[in-house]
């Protein structure tokens, strides 16, 4: 897995590709964590390059909604392959996320 | 019908190994890209959790991944020599349809498996569990 990251005014745009699976999730917790912690608290996961994502990239990614949604801010994600969008419809993560389908809309989304 | 088998240890970065020998499977026996993708994940979760709930001691033990393939779908069948733990009785999350302030953090592993694979089945069986699931192609 690698991460972008990349500061767009009041906005983190995170980029993910690869893998993000048991071993690596928590270098995305630390990244999201770290944001979050400086007051970036609208964050964009852009998933473009993004193959695959287990319970435990779920987790971390929950765990970035439920901290920026207590923050008053927005984690909103973009990009997702179908693989990946059928394990959110099976996850409950579709009706709970705000899913966008690229950047530009996702950052639109946030008026 | 072709069978392989791959054996790791009780070591979470064992799952990169099973992830190549997959990879390699799926190259020999020409499985969907999609297959592969849930294949690997049902295994990441399963065997995440017996590495690390499975065990109380600090010694090293083996857990055994045999690939059967059938003409529509591939069939996985685990064993490894863990406590007693039928994956299959663990409930569905209760939160799923709840707002984000309601989720629970993690949990989703089984259940994301159960929703994947099809004829989940488990045994124990001196001393051993073995977990048999499919994948539709």
């Amino acid at each position: 897995m690698e991460i972008k990251t990349e500061k767009r005014d009041s906005v983190v745009i995170l980029s993910v590709s690869g893998r993000i699976d048991v071993n690596i999730s928590t270098q995305l917790e630390k990244e999201v964590v770290s944001n979050i912690e400086s007051n970036n608290i609208n964050i964009i996961v852009d998933c473009t390059n993004l193959d695959y994502i287990s319970s435990s990239g779920l987790r971390v990614l929950l765990l970035g909604l439920k901290k920026t949604t207590a923050l008053k801010g927005n984690f909103i994600l973009c990009n997702l392959n179908k693989n990946i969008a059928e394990i959110f419809d099976i996850s409950g993560f579709t009706s709970i996320f705000k899913i966008c389908e690229n950047v530009e809309q996702a950052i639109n989304s946030l008026g | 019908m072709e069978t392989k088998k791959c054996i790791i240890k009780n070591d979470i970065n064992e799952v990169n190994t099973l992830v190549s020998f997959v990879d390699e499977l799926a190259e020999q026996w020409n499985i969907p890209m999609k297959n592969v993708f849930n294949i690997n994940l049902a295994l990441e979760e399963i065997v995440s959790n017996t590495i690390f709930y499975g065990y109380s001691d600090s010694e090293t033990h083996s857990i055994e991944i045999e690939f059967a393939n059938h003409v529509d779908y591939i069939q996985i069948k685990i064993t490894d020599d863990a406590k007693e733990f039928n994956p299959l009785l663990k409930e569905t999350p209760d939160d799923i349809d709840k707002p984000v302030e309601e989720r629970k953090i993690g949990g989703l592993g089984i259940h994301i498996v159960k929703n994947i694979m099809f004829d989940l089945d488990y045994k124990r069986d001196a001393n051993r569990n073995t977990l048999l699931m499919k994948n539709k192609i």
